[in-house]
């Protein structure tokens, strides 16, 4: 629960939150949630976290407390100290000695949920783009630029994989004027 | 060969250091134009003479703030970015994988890449590295995406971008808050040794995020304001091919 890098949105103590957290990644609750949490990966609330509203996640952890339903297309783990008022639909179910559950619980299948692909789709639609050339594409040495070439003084990188939609005559990337007016 | 654009030094130490990295990258065979930055010539004109004469990868040596300059303009053009810090800025160093220029430069010479995003303020400013609310005693903030909105009194904000491992890019708010001050002669001890300070720490993401408070509180990149609160936050993905250490661990 430490580790701030594992997290895609942590809700520090003394936080108030209103409205849904729908990530891809994981989510660390220590404050206080009103609303849907939904996470592609993990869900952790904290000790001293309180969610009111479902959950629903491939990992749910609640050290905290939960009113509302929690689905884990994999496993909830009810840690001691914890509270959890609402139904909960799990494949794997985990409550420690002195966890308190009050709902009714059934082991079935979940569909884990899909929040990477509905924001990676509205993402596509939004600038339409593909998105197969992210990541860490590597250019070595073969395409220095090469000012005194007059032949091709604009060569693309080779390895880029940069495609656009040639349909579409717009850029991909709506590029404003930038304008980065720094005072002095 | 790349073409640099150096900031104007502003004290003798940095003018030794900016000097130094000349002499590196002129050794490693790398530089094709070196520019120094003067009334003559602007970010604007270094960046139109090397897309005339054909370079493909431009280099800004010097701060956040030259670094941003050159960032935001160079989306008009298919140049590569790269980026040799001047001074010890950490935001620099961090945003492409290394600890000093002197890595920069390595990192320069084989010249990997990769998509960088960058944040967008209000529609109008863009900016590459982190911004931070000066929110200093100022009081409640609230964070509001599409989804939900935080309410919070941080100690300290920064705003970054982000690409997460399934290739989004989102801005990042990221607060601390103190929770709790001892008093008296406690608070005075605490406070000199303020990395005992307990905080929380509360990070958001998001496509688009606004930032509110019930008075105007500054942003600042690189010690300037550049805007006051209300403020949204938005990124633009893939904006820059930037130049990266091999397997760097970007922040």
């Amino acid at each position: 629960m430490e580790n701030t890098q594992e997290f895609d949105t942590m809700v520090g103590e003394d936080v108030e939150l209103a409205g849904s957290i729908k990530n891809s990644g994981s989510i660390l609750i220590n404050g206080t949630v009103k609303g849907d949490v939904i996470s592609d990966e993990s869900v952790v609330v904290g000790v001293n976290a309180k969610v009111v509203g479902p959950i629903k996640a491939q990992n749910v952890q609640v050290a905290g407390a939960v009113e509302g339903s929690i689905e884990a297309s994999d496993t909830l783990e009810m840690l001691p100290e914890s509270r959890v008022d609402g139904d909960v639909k799990v494949k794997t179910l985990h409550v420690q000695p002195g966890a308190i559950f009050n709902g009714s619980s059934a082991m079935v299948d979940i569909k884990p949920p899909i929040i990477a692909e509905d924001r990676l789709s509205s993402l596509k639609s939004s600038i339409g783009s593909t998105d197969e050339d992210e990541g860490e594409t590597e250019v070595e040495g073969e395409d220095e630029d090469e000012p005194e070439a007059e032949d091709e003084p604009k060569v693309k990188d080779d390895t880029e994989d940069d495609t656009e939609d040639e349909t579409e005559p717009e850029e991909p990337i709506k590029k404003p004027k930038p304008k980065l007016e720094l005072e002095e | 060969m790349y073409y640099f654009i150096f900031d104007q030094p502003t004290n003798r130490r940095l003018a030794e250091t900016a000097k130094q990295i000349e002499d590196a990258v002129v050794s490693q065979g790398i530089a094709g134009e070196i520019i120094h930055l003067n009334p003559t010539k602007s970010i604007e004109y270094c960046l139109s003479d090397a897309h005339q004469k054909g370079y493909q990868t431009v280099v800004a040596v010097g701060d956040p703030k030259l670094v941003n300059k050159v960032a935001a303009r160079l989306l008009r053009f298919d140049m590569v970015l790269g980026i040799i810090p001047l001074g010890e800025h950490l935001a620099l160093l961090e945003k492409i994988g290394v600890s000093n220029w002197e890595e920069a430069i390595v990192a320069l010479r084989q010249r990997r890449w990769q998509h960088a995003p960058l944040g967008h303020i209000n529609n109008s400013n863009l900016f590459l590295t982190k911004a931070i609310l000066d929110v200093s005693g100022r009081g409640e903030i609230t964070v509001i995406t599409a989804d939900y909105q935080a309410k919070l009194t941080p100690a300290t904000v920064t705003i970054n971008t982000r690409t997460t491992a399934n290739n989004e890019h989102q801005v990042v708010v990221r607060c601390e808050v103190v929770l709790q001050q001892k008093t008296g002669f406690g608070g005075w001890w605490q406070r000199f040794k303020h990395h005992d300070l307990p905080l929380s720490v509360s990070e958001f993401s998001a496509d688009t995020l606004r930032l509110t408070s019930p008075e105007p509180i500054n942003l600042i990149i690189d010690r300037t304001t550049i805007a006051r609160t209300p403020i949204e936050f938005s990124v633009i993905p893939k904006a820059l091919r930037l130049i990266v250490k091999k397997n760097p661990n970007i922040k």
